[in-house]
């Protein structure tokens, strides 16, 4: 269905979360996009399996939670499955790329059949959230120098922790932001602010990434905060049963698997 | 009053000064007055029908729409879809749209057997007749947007451009209005939607505020020079007036009220009222220099013998239009507001701004303004000799009118549907027109629905509703949340129509919903709350009168009653519901402030007059002159609206200063005189001829608001003026008939001998 791009993005996703553990030596003069290159670096592995926990916050403070486990092997193979709310309990998303074509199909456990669905822009919601999926692509993915331009501006603290400061400017039409902010820890590379501005060149979203933790020699936040400061929405993210370089099957990775359990 | 004239001499110059200060003061608020056309505006902030429709606002949005129509011979061809893509594209970048639907952007959710896919309608623009057959042919066979997008024999089209919430979405409309102007041609392309309505009001008052205040200025001066022959005599009274309406908007611009549909006739309103004051004032001087007083004297004298009566005459009026103040209506309160304001600084600046500057003025070259004009005597001759032998002819004839009033007053119909302000070879109306002719209305009717949509059962009788509404003549195209799930469902499964029904189980529902979700978040959020306990139905409505549209909401509410009962809690809101408030608050509104009008002018001249028989006969002629009004309004069929609920009340206000100023002189000759007859004789000839060219000056104010672009002003206009006649009549002929019939019961004759 339109904008479900769901498997890609969390493909994304969960290198955003995850980045490899930084040890490099920081040059003096670097510019931003050698410090981009080595945030890109840092995040990679060849299999994720982890279990998410979405808060959705609205303007008014209601909130949706949801839980999700994700799992992934390499850059081409992507497993959502949902474990709450119960009423949505085994719904799954699979997404496998083959010669560059994304394929995503859908198991609705009610139906219990699988149908193959079609993608479209990447400037939709991801799954309700604050995140859309330009976002998640944004730190995670792989083509920055031909996406944006990025320019290192200066050196600040946030939390306690020196960051460069990075400002980056999208190349592509598509991507619905004047500009980002980006504020990438010294120490290890490691993303802990971003700030997106709309196309009136005026703030939108705030991203947080919060206490990142040594899992498997990968540095992972605990914690993704986005917050749409026009809209007064919010999206957490929770993160835990991180598993890093498992034996995933490729078996998993099959239309068949999903209606099985 | 002597105390009075002592200030003014001594303070003059301090009087002159103030006002001039005041005057630029309020000059610069009057320049950022806002105007205001909206339903919302007219009803109180507070009002339960309006804090729901808000509410529902804030949670779905998509209440302020603009329907843009768009009229080809063949509308499913190349040159006209790329007309509608660009349209599309523009609007959806202009400021303050937040979405637009149209033949190029609308989309179907499209399943097979391997997949299922969110696509455009239309996901290729035609090339040729071919394959603008099969994408007719694709609208045939899915019933979904026929009727609502474009018609069954393609040769109109729609785009709806949804609109942010915001305050003031006439401005966002103008936007539109500008950029769809270059489209026009081929194609026809009309404009409506219920913002799109507040724009043109919006556009018309600007222009009415522009054509009409120079007029009735124009003419008060025609009047006014009529009247005095002079400079100052024209000059004086007009200041007057332009100063109170200038402090009268600065006010209200100060308060933060902004000028309505209704106070757009207001400055007209002053110009024309406010003028009687001064004209009084002015033309006392003129009578006593031609008496051969010194200017100091005639000065002194004029604020003396005339200072009492003017405030008499302006406290009545503003009482008059105080007692709007009774409505429920917003806009009508803060007319009655403004209008008593305003009355009251003509009041006060006749009286003290005038005098002021008299004394510092030299005496005038001539003094035609008081010299006696032959149409008039001739006139009052005329009128005497009626009151004096056909007084009998007279009564009888009140009694038929009233009768004949009476009787078609339980015919009144209040009228306030919106498109009704519109004339009927407007613009706006004939869009609205084929709106609803073609696309089904565009007033928005809503029903909101609190219950857990997880539930199937709620779910059942949500599509039994939107299935029975389909039956109710002019309310169409039910969407909601049943409407969506029955396309999801027909996409997962065989794409067969049959295929388009509802999940059965809580568990398929909410994963049917994830999926939603994930895919158009926004087009969720348009039916269904964030908590899932809240959903809506959008309906749409076409323009009709306020009785008939009662009637259909009702219905509406009864189907709702039928299919959702006391099981689920479930509100009926839209513009409809809002109109229908208006209707009923100008109702209730009409009758406070109409028996608060006759009573209070009748405990006025009752406590002037200092008797309630006296008090009782000067209200007995506006009485029957609002009576009249009632009667005109039922044998012409001229509904209630926010417009014509006022004129009982200004009519009171205003028209019973006619029969004060005649019923004191009498009763002030009746001491001079020694035959009563004599007395009224002398009222009518000397009070009469003031009475006319004040008459005269509002009769001209009010007659110069059936320019209006406003169909309920002109018929505001015309209805006010005509009771401002029969208070004139009912003041000179009806008033003195009957005191004249009472002098004979009591005396046995009239000599007037």
């Amino acid at each position: 269905m339109k904008r479900i791009k769901i498997i890609t993005a969390l493909l994304v996703i969960s290198i955003l979360l995850i980045g490899g553990l930084g040890s490099s030596v920081i040059a003096k003069d670097m510019t931003g996009e050698d410090i981009l290159e080595k945030v890109d670096k840092e995040m990679n592995s060849e299999t994720r399996d982890f279990i998410l926990e979405m808060t959705i916050i609205n303007e008014n403070g209601q909130e949706r939670d949801r839980k999700i486990t994700i799992k992934t092997k390499g850059e081409n193979k992507g497993l959502v499955k949902f474990l709450e709310p119960g009423d949505v309990k085994d719904t799954a998303l699979l997404t496998v790329k083959e010669d560059g074509q994304e394929n995503m199909w859908l198991y609705l456990p009610a139906l219990g059949n699988v149908n193959k669905i079609a993608s479209h822009s990447k400037n939709g919601d991801f799954m309700g959230t604050d995140f859309t999926y330009n976002d998640i692509d944004m730190v995670g993915a792989s083509n920055y120098e031909d996406d944006y331009d990025s320019e290192l501006v200066g050196e600040e603290e946030i939390r306690g922790d020196m960051c460069y400061k990075l400002s980056t400017i999208p190349i592509k039409e598509s991507i619905n932001y004047s500009e980002m902010k980006m504020w990438v820890r010294k120490d290890d590379y490691m993303p802990l602010k971003l700030e997106f501005y709309d196309e009136d060149s005026k703030l939108q979203k705030i991203m947080k990434n919060k206490n990142y933790r040594d899992i498997d020699s990968h540095l992972t936040p605990e914690e993704i905060v986005m917050e749409n400061v026009q809209k007064g929405t919010k999206t957490i993210l929770e993160l835990s049963d991180v598993k890093y370089n498992i034996k995933l099957d490729d078996q998993i990775f099959t239309t068949r698997f999903l209606t099985r359990n | 009053m002597n105390k009075l004239a002592k200030f003014i001499k001594n303070h003059s110059t301090f009087i002159i000064v103030m006002v001039a200060i005041i005057t630029v003061i309020m000059g610069y608020y009057a320049l950022q007055i806002e105007i205001e056309a909206g339903i919302k505006d007219m009803l109180p902030e507070d009002n339960k029908v309006v804090e729901q429709f808000e509410e529902v606002q804030d949670t779905f949005g998509g209440m302020d729409f603009a329907a843009i129509i768009l009229e080809d011979e063949e509308v499913i061809d190349l040159p006209t879809l790329k007309k509608i893509e660009k349209i599309t594209n523009e609007l959806e970048k202009t400021e303050g749209v937040s979405k637009v639907k149209s033949l190029t952007n609308i989309e179907k959710i499209e399943g097979s057997v391997s997949g299922i896919e969110v696509n455009k309608f239309i996901k290729e623009l035609p090339r040729n007749k071919e394959e603008s057959k099969r994408i007719k042919e694709n609208f045939l066979n899915r019933d979904q947007y026929l009727g609502k997008i474009v018609t069954k024999d393609f040769k109109s089209t729609v785009l709806i451009a949804e609109i942010e919430n915001e305050d003031q979405p006439e401005v966002v409309v103008n936007k539109i209005q500008q950029a769809i102007k270059k489209y026009k041609e081929p194609e026809n392309i009309y404009i409506t939607g219920s913002p799109v309505m507040v724009a043109d009001a919006t556009d018309y008052m600007k222009g009415d505020l522009k054509k009409l205040l120079p007029f009735v200025i124009g003419v008060i001066l025609i009047i006014l020079y009529l009247s005095f022959q002079s400079i100052r005599g024209v000059l004086l009274p007009i200041s007057t007036v332009l100063i109170s309406v200038v402090w009268t908007v600065g006010f209200q611009s100060l308060l933060g009220k902004p000028l309505s549909l209704v106070s757009t006739v207001l400055p007209v309103l002053l110009v024309s009222v406010g003028s009687a004051y001064a004209i009084h004032i002015v033309s006392r001087y003129y009578e006593e220099l031609k008496l051969g007083n010194d200017i100091d004297k005639a000065v002194e004298n004029t604020i003396k013998e005339v200072g009492i009566a003017v405030i008499m005459a302006g406290g009545t009026t503003m009482v008059g239009f105080a007692s709007l103040f009774f409505s429920d209506l917003v806009i009508i309160q803060d007319f009655a507001l403004g209008t008593a304001f305003g009355v009251g600084i003509a009041l006060l600046t006749s009286i003290l701004f005038i005098p002021a500057v008299l004394y510092k003025m030299k005496a005038p070259s001539h003094l035609k303004a008081a010299e006696e004009r032959i149409f008039s005597t001739n006139f009052f001759k005329g009128i005497y000799k009626i009151v004096r032998y056909r007084r009998r002819a007279i009564i009888i004839l009140v009694i038929i009118m009233i009768a004949l009033s009476s009787w078609v007053l339980p015919k009144l119909k209040p009228n306030t549907n919106y498109i009704s302000y519109f004339k009927k070879d407007s613009s706006t109306r004939i869009a609205t027109e084929k709106a609803d002719n073609t696309f089904g209305g565009t007033q928005p009717l809503n029903v909101v629905v609190h219950g857990n949509i997880k539930n199937a059962d709620l779910l059942k009788r949500m599509r039994n509703f939107q299935d029975d509404i389909k039956n109710v003549d002019a309310v169409n195209n039910p969407l909601s949340i049943v409407t969506l799930l029955r396309q999801e469902n027909r996409a997962l499964t065989e794409d067969i129509k049959e295929n388009e029904v509802i999940p059965e189980t809580k568990n398929k529902i909410a994963q049917y919903l994830l999926l939603l979700e994930m895919s158009d978040k926004e087009m969720l959020e348009n039916y269904l709350a964030f908590d899932y306990k809240t959903s809506m139905i959008q309906m749409t409505m076409e323009t009709m009168s306020s009785t008939e549209q009662k009637e259909k909401v009702a219905e509406v509410r009864s189907l709702i009653n039928k299919h959702f009962g006391d099981k689920y809690k479930v509100e009926l809101t839209g513009i409809p519901k809002l109109g229908n408030e208006v209707t009923d608050l100008v109702v209730s509104g009409q009758i406070k402030s109409m028996i608060s009008a006759i009573v209070f002018t009748f405990l006025i001249t009752s406590i002037l007059l200092k008797s309630l028989k006296r008090g009782f006969f000067c209200s007995l002629p506006i009485a029957f002159t609002v009576l009249i009004n009632f009667g005109i309004m039922g044998w012409l069929g001229i509904s209630l609206d926010i417009a014509t609920v006022m004129v009982a009340s200004i009519a009171v206000g205003i028209g019973v200063d006619y029969s004060i100023h005649i019923f004191t002189r009498y009763l002030e000759e009746k001491d001079k005189k020694d035959k009563e007859v004599n007395a009224l004789k002398e009222a009518i000839f000397t009070v009469g001829r003031a009475n006319l060219y004040n008459a005269a000056a509002v009769i001209a104010g009010f007659c110069i608001i059936l320019l209006s672009s406003f169909p309920p002003l002109i018929t505001f206009g015309g209805l006010t003026a005509i009771t401002m006649i029969v208070s004139f009549i009912g003041a000179l002929i009806i008033l003195p008939s009957l005191i004249m019939t009472t002098i004979k019961i009591i005396n046995g004759n009239l000599d007037d001998n």
